[in-house]
Formats: C-alpha cells, sequence, structure tokens
C-alpha cells in the first residue's frame, strides 16, 4: 500500500484533556462516573472494558453524539461539552469516527461516501450537485488507492465486504481532515485476520497524520499489539492507564471481573 | 497497487461520478413536459393569484361555519343515509363478493370459470365509484339506491380479489382430504374452504365499511344520495358556510371511521388466529379461538346484523326501483350501443389529454407539497411533538377530504377547467403520499445518519446525504403508484367541472347521446388498464 497523502501535518499539540467528565442517560444512574485523562500522542489508544461499562458512551461524549451530564473535554482550547449548533459542528469535523457497523450510505458510491467526510466543509449545493472541490476529488482518490480500494471508486458501497467497507469508513474518516479519529469496536463484525488488517490501517494512519486514535475494543490480545497506551474502565471509571506491557493479569482480573475466563 | 492519480482538471470529476447520460436526458425531458402541460393547463401566475383573491374571499364566506338547527337537521339526515348506504353497501357487496372471489380462484376452479370471474372482478374495480354511481343515477334514478349500487359494484372488485388471494394462499390438505373422502364439492367449500378464509373476512369488511363510507360521501355528489347531495346542494345554493360544516363533519366522520376499522382489524387479526388446546373429556380439543376471541366475534357478528338490519328498515328506497333496475341498467348498455367513435376525435381525444395532464401535474405538485409535510411528520427528522402532530393533521386533512370534494372548492375558487382538477388532485394527493414517504423516512438506517452528523455536515447535507439515497426507492415508487391512482381521479373530475374526460361524459350525458357516452366510458377504461400496465412496468425498472 502506498503512502497516506498528508495535506498538512495537524494534530500535535492538540491535545484532548478530559476532566471529570460524567454521564446519566437516567438521572442519579451514572454511566460514566468523573472520567479523567487526556491523551495527546499519535497512536492507538486502546480502550478496553466489560460490555456496558460506558466505552461507546466515553467516545460518542467527546464527539457529542451524546450530551455528557457534567465536567468538561477540551481539545485545543475549546470545550466539547459547551457547543452548540454551528460551533459544535465545526468542531466535529475535526474528529473523525470510525463505526463497528461501518455506517457508509450504502446506496452511495465508494467515493461518494468518502467525499461524505467533506460534508462539513462543503456548502450544501456543491454536495448536492456533486460539485466538491476538485482537491477533494483527488485526495479522496489517492485514500481510496492508500486503503487499497482504487479500483472500487465507482461501486456502490453495499457491493463491497465487511473489510472493505471499513477501510471506506477509515478513508471517510481520514478525509475529514481530524485531529483525532474515534473508533468503535471497529473490528467486532470483522473476521481475525480482517481484524488484524483494520487495525493495522488505523494504526498507520495514526502514524502518518501525527493524530491518536482512540479505540474501543473487546480484543485484548489484538489491543495489545497495536496500541501504544491502553485505558482499562471498569463499571464508568478507569481502572488502568498506562503501556500495553504493564498490563498485568490482576489488572484484566480487575477490569472484566473475576479470573475464571482467562484460562 | 497503482499510482495515485495526479490528473488535475475536469476529468476527474468526470471519473468520479460519471454523468449518467440516459437519467439526464430523461430528466430535461420531464420537466419541458411539466412546464408545457402546465401551459396547455393554463396554469399561470395571474390566474393563481386571481385565484388566491378568490379563495381569500370564499374561505370569508365559509367562516363560521353554520351550524342553525336547521342546518343541523339536514346534516344528521344526510350522515345517517350516508352510514346506511355504506352499511348496506358493504354486507351486500361482501356477500356477492364471497361467491365471485371463489369462483376467481385458480387453485380450485377450472380456468374458464376463473378467467370470467376475475374479468369481472377488473371490470368493477376499473371504474370510479362515481362513475359507476352515476351510471346507475340514470338506470334507477336519484336517491340512496343508486349510491348503494355503486358501492356494491366498488365492494365486490376490492373483496372478491382479496377473498380470490386468501383461497389461493390456503392450505390444500384440508381440501385433498375432503376431495379424497368423497365429498360432494359444496362440502369441500363449506368444511374445507369457508373455515380457513372466514378470519381473514372480519378484516376485510372492516376496511372496506371505511372505504365505503368515504365513497358514501362522493356518490352523493352525482346524485346517489346521502351526505354528499347534502354537499352538493349546498354547494348550488352558494350555503358555503354550509358547506364547510358539512367537511367538518365528514372529516370527523372519516376519522372515526379509520379509527373503528383499525381498532376493528387489531381485535379480529387479519392473520389466522393461534387458536388454543384444551384438555376435553375425551384427550385435547383444539378451538380455533380462544374464548375470549370467540366472544369478540359472536359480538362482532351481532352488531353486523343488528346494523344490517337497522339500515335496511329505515333507509328510504323505493322498492319498485330496486325490481326494475336490472332491466334498466341492461337498457342503459344497450343503448350505448353501438359506440358513437366519431365522437373521439372531436372531443374525447382532447380531454384525455388533459385528464393525462392532469393526473401528472397534479402528481408533481402533491410530491412538492407532501414531501415538507412528511418531514414534518417523521419523528427522526423532527422531534418537535407539535411539528409532527400538525404535520400529521394535514395529512389526514388533505387525505380525508376526496378529490372531487376539493375540485368543488376549486372550481368555486378558480373557476371551471383542468387547474381546478390539478390543485384538487395535489391537495387530495398530499395525505397519501405524505405519509408513505414520512414513513419511508422514519424506516431509514440511522447508523449513516449518525455517521454523517459525526463528521460535522449541515442538516441539510445530512437530508441530501444521508436519508434521500435511503427514501429515493420508496419515493419513486409512492409517487408512480400514486400517479396510476390520480389517473382514475383525473377521469371523473369532470363530472364537476374540473376538466378532462368527465366533462365530455357529463356533456354527453346531459345530451341523452349514450352511443358518446359509451365511447367515453371505453376510453377511460383503456386508459385505467393502459396506466397500470405502464406503472407496473416503471416499478420493475426503478426498484
Ligand atoms: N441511549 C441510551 N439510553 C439509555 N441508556 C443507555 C444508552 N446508551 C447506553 N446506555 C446504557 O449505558 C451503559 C453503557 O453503555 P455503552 O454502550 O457505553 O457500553 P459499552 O462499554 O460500549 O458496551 P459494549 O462493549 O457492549 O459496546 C449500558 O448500561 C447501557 O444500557
Ligand atoms: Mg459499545
Amino acid at each position: 500500500m502506498s503512502a497516506l497523502p498528508v495535506a498538512e501535518a495537524p494534530g500535535h499539540g492538540r491535545a484532548l484533556v478530559i476532566r471529570n467528565l460524567v454521564k446519566e442517560y437516567r438521572k442519579g444512574q451514572p454511566v460514566l462516573r468523573d472520567i479523567s485523562l487526556s491523551v495527546s500522542e499519535p497512536g492507538i489508544v486502546a480502550i478496553i472494558g466489560p460490555s456496558g461499562t460506558g466505552k461507546s458512551t466515553l467516545i460518542r461524549c467527546i464527539n457529542r453524539l451524546v450530551d455528557p451530564t457534567s465536567g468538561s473535554i477540551m481539545l485545543g482550547g475549546t470545550d466539547l461539552a459547551k457547543l452548540q449548533g454551528e460551533a459544535l459542528r465545526s468542531a466535529r469535523r475535526r474528529l473523525g469516527m470510525v463505526f463497528q457497523e461501518y455506517n457508509l450510505v450504502e446506496r452511495l458510491t465508494v467515493i461518494e461516501n468518502v467525499l461524505c467526510g467533506r460534508l462539513g466543509y462543503v456548502p450544501v449545493w456543491r454536495a448536492w450537485t456533486r460539485r466538491f472541490p476538485e482537491e477533494d476529488i483527488a485526495r479522496a482518490f489517492a485514500l481510496l488507492e492508500s486503503v487499497g480500494l482504487g479500483d472500487f471508486a465507482t461501486r456502490r458501497a453495499d457491493q463491497l465486504s465487511g473489510g472493505q467497507r471499513q477501510r471506506v469508513g477509515i478513508a471517510r474518516a481520514v478525509m475529514q481532515e481530524p485531529d483525532l479519529i474515534l473508533a468503535d469496536e471497529p473490528t467486532s463484525s470483522l473476521d481475525p485476520k480482517t481484524s488484524v488488517e483494520i487495525m493495522e490501517l488505523l494504526a498507520k494512519v495514526g502514524r502518518e497524520r501525527n493524530i491518536p486514535v482512540l479505540v474501543n475494543i473487546h480484543n485484548v490480545a489484538l489491543a495489545r499489539r497495536y496500541a501504544l497506551r491502553m485505558i482499562g474502565m471498569s463499571k464508568g471509571l478507569v481502572v488502568y492507564d498506562g503501556p500495553p506491557a504493564g498490563l498485568q493479569d490482576s489488572h484484566l482480573a480487575e477490569i472484566y471481573g473475576g479470573e475464571g475466563w482467562m484460562e | 497497487m497503482s499510482a495515485p492519480p495526479v490528473t488535475a482538471g475536469g476529468g476527474l470529476r468526470a471519473r468520479a461520478f460519471p454523468p449518467n447520460w440516459p437519467l439526464r436526458l430523461g430528466a430535461v425531458l420531464f420537466v419541458a413536459y411539466v412546464i408545457y402541460a402546465a401551459g396547455i393547463v393554463d396554469i399561470r401566475w395571474e390566474r393563481f393569484v386571481q385565484g388566491l383573491g378568490n379563495g381569500a374571499r370564499f374561505l370569508g364566506r365559509m367562516f363560521p361555519p353554520n351550524v342553525a338547527p336547521d342546518k343541523m337537521q339536514l346534516l344528521a339526515q344526510g350522515m345517517l343515509e350516508s352510514l346506511q348506504i355504506a352499511i348496506i353497501a358493504t354486507g351486500a357487496g361482501v356477500l356477492l363478493a364471497l361467491p365471485v372471489g371463489l369462483c376467481a380462484a385458480r387453485n380450485l376452479m377450472p380456468l374458464p370459470v376463473t378467467i370470467l370471474a376475475r374479468g369481472l372482478i377488473a371490470l368493477c374495480r376499473t371504474f370510479h365509484p362515481v362513475i359507476v354511481a352515476i351510471l346507475f343515477v340514470k338506470a334507477v334514478g336519484f336517491g340512496a339506491l343508486a349510491g348503494i349500487l355503486a358501492l356494491i359494484v366498488a365492494t365486490i372488485g376490492f373483496i372478491a380479489k382479496l377473498i380470490a388471494e386468501a383461497i389461493e394462499e390456503m392450505s390444500m390438505k384440508p381440501i385433498e382430504a375432503l376431495r379424497a373422502a368423497g365429498s360432494p364439492f359444496l362440502s369441500v367449500v363449506i368444511m374445507g374452504v369457508v373455515p380457513q378464509v372466514l378470519p381473514r373476512f372480519i378484516g376485510f369488511a372492516a376496511y372496506q365499511l371505511d372505504s365505503n363510507l368515504r365513497n358514501s360521501a362522493l356518490v352523493g355528489l352525482v346524485g346517489g344520495g346521502g351526505i354528499g347531495a347534502t354537499l352538493f346542494t349546498a354547494f348550488q345554493r352558494f350555503d358555503y358556510d354550509f358547506v364547510l360544516t358539512i367537511i367538518i363533519a365528514i372529516i370527523l366522520a372519516v376519522m372515526a371511521g379509520e379509527i373503528l376499522s383499525a381498532f376493528m382489524r387489531r381485535v379480529y387479526q387479519d392473520e389466522a388466529p393461534s387458536g388454543e388446546v384444551k384438555q376435553g373429556a375425551s384427550g385435547p380439543v383444539w378451538h380455533r379461538f380462544t374464548a375470549a376471541e370467540r366472544g369478540m366475534r359472536l359480538a362482532f357478528w351481532a352488531v353486523a346484523a343488528l346494523a344490517l338490519g337497522w339500515s335496511v328498515q329505515t333507509i328510504e328506497v323505493i322498492p319498485e326501483f330496486l325490481y326494475d333496475a336490472p332491466a334498466q341498467t341492461v337498457d342503459l348498455f344497450a343503448r350505448m350501443w353501438p359506440i358513437d367513435w366519431a365522437y373521439f376525435p372531436k372531443t374525447v381525444q382532447q380531454a384525455l389529454i388533459e385528464t393525462l395532464h392532469t393526473a401528472t401535474l397534479g402528481t408533481v405538485l402533491a410530491i412538492l407539497m407532501a414531501t415538507p409535510v412528511a418531514l414534518m411528520c417523521a419523528r427522526n427528522i423532527s422531534s418537535s411533538l407539535w411539528v409532527n402532530t400538525l404535520g400529521r393533521f394535514i395529512l389526514v386533512a388533505t387525505r380525508s377530504v376526496h378529490t372531487l370534494v376539493w375540485a368543488l372548492l376549486f372550481v368555486a375558487v378558480f373557476g371551471p377547467g383542468a387547474l381546478a382538477g390539478v390543485m384538487a388532485v395535489a391537495v387530495h394527493s398530499i395525505g397519501f403520499t405524505g405519509k408513505f414517504l414520512a414513513e419511508a423516512i422514519e424506516e431509514a438506517k440511522p447508523g449513516p445518519i449518525e455517521a454523517l452528523r459525526a463528521a460535522g455536515a449541515p442538516w441539510r447535507s445530512v437530508l441530501l446525504k444521508g436519508f434521500w439515497p435511503q427514501v429515493k426507492p420508496a419515493f419513486l415508487a409512492v409517487s408512480l403508484f400514486r400517479w396510476d391512482i390520480n389517473v382514475r381521479e383525473s377521469a371523473v373530475l369532470g363530472l364537476v367541472g374540473a376538466g378532462g374526460l368527465g366533462v365530455a361524459l357529463q356533456a354527453a350525458m346531459d345530451n341523452l347521446y349514450w352511443d358518446q357516452v359509451g365511447l367515453v366510458l371505453v376510453v377511460i377504461f383503456a386508459v385505467v388498464v393502459v396506466t397500470e400496465i405502464v406503472t407496473a412496468t416503471l416499478r420493475a425498472k426503478v426498484i
């Protein structure tokens, strides 16, 4: 695969700093209970934790698909938790998101799905008439090439396999020129080999674009292999935050509870 | 892997989005046609503005609705008669539909019989109830009887088809068992077929009662009795405040009918019931229905019988006319033969083209107006309960007032002609089109929408790139389906002066040129059949 095109090297220095984040879907029942963490280093940061512990909630609070109850989410000097309307929209452009179910618009072509990453930047009439700026189209083609889907540009997205769709999903996120990529279980619907390829791709994106990639993931082994840092969550709290090498069985027992499942 | 493309210039966009020339050409042609047709139908801005002025004056004369005691009594009489018409037509129509549907079932009957039965069903379905009503008015005179007969025809067309389909879907095992045991045909039907089809029957009947209730307001416009007659008289006397009262009453009645019909279909589910197994004296016994279900069903039949008995007892119909009806009807058709083909180039051709223009323009306009209403209704787009409710109210209100009644109103506003017809078709279609569009929007997958929102797309871009591609197939299907219906509707609008084939029909009837009436009927039949074929072909293409 050829190198990802680097437009400019954004990212570095734009740290994500979360302080005292609390989220209650129902009053008095916090799902996230006082999360504080900061991420500034490029590369994969893996978030692990049992089902229902609030990993998705955390990620979705960051780009405000979910509204936090209290706390602050600072990115490059703005508090994302306080943004509304137009300001929120502009901020979201700098946060790429990759989904477990890919969330492509199935009846659009692959290239148009990638260009959807520019919808926050281009005026509506351009999106409508498909008159995306020339350099956007060139970059979309280059991105598709770099994720190995150069020949699929004009195919409809619903003709792709799961792994191919996720590559398009990643290309769409990168198309936003994000300062940070959020990925919610990007490999959970994929087979083991494809999962490795997708993690490889996410790691490469983080490296080459010099941005952090926050990944929710259930596969601890895969997380260890690609993450530069691991965050363990349990019952709405961060219980481990450090390098993969430092993650001991005792930590895993604390995160997931019990030890029987570790053989 | 090949190198990234470095070419700049127009080539790259064309590579990303190769132009679809046939589609573009089709779109250009369609827009050109719409403009041309709008010119033919004489949709001009001045006329529209003038119409708005008239409309304001007209609305002023409608408010406040007239609730004087004598008017309320007229209203009550009309509504009561409509209800009686609907009940009798449903009862008699369903009874007659049973044998017809049986004969049309291909798994039970020999081919020639099914062809005959299916031909009869198609004939009943093709002609708009208003046309059937107008013919019966000529045959048996003004009044409820003509309305009842017209709605019986519509009921047979609808119910017999459903029954035939239900029979064709049923299990053949009990039938084969009965046949193998050497039962005579009638026993096979009574023991094998009826029990399997009857559970779905109540659902059909409930639906048809609802539909007949709406249409009973309609047949009166052409002399078939009921509230439609009251409405038409009020129009002719320029009692516009009473017109408003009647329209409000019709909307309320239609809404009540819809709720009742939905309730009945839920209680007496369309699908075969689950039944239950009980421990009887000699082992387990399977009951087709649970005790509660049996009670409900019994209650249904009792209420239905009572309502029918009451309606037949109290409706004002001169029985002699009924005995006379078959002879009169046959005589009517005899007078249409031979058909006056010479009438076609003179008048009918022009009227036919106008009808098609009316249907198409009306549908286009309806879609334009229904789209924003559908967006208001879709809960995944508008989260405000107020906006949802307002949208739903618009859908129900436009749908409850029939195209023909809208046509009466718009003729008063814009004057006679196809413009009134286009507006009537468009406004009435908002309800239907908007309802289906809103449903399609609500069914759109939330994932892609969320992805676009997460990318910071403005809401209009989310609509355009997230919702539209998902809704498009349903949108095209609904538009086509509605166009098909609107061709039928447009063919009768002329009866109240809103242009098209109905005008030619009315003129021929006023002059008692029955051979010309025959010609118009043949043309309407042909148009409806061709439209159905065209939409079926197009639908297969777009979906
Ligand atoms: N929209 C919502 N409304 C109410 N409760 C919610 C909502 N979304 C999530 N929850 C609840 O919040 C808790 C955390 O859910 P979340 O999806 O964040 O967990 P997760 O760690 O991502 O789990 P998984 O690993 O299964 O994806 C769960 O108990 C869930 O039921
Ligand atoms: Mg999750």
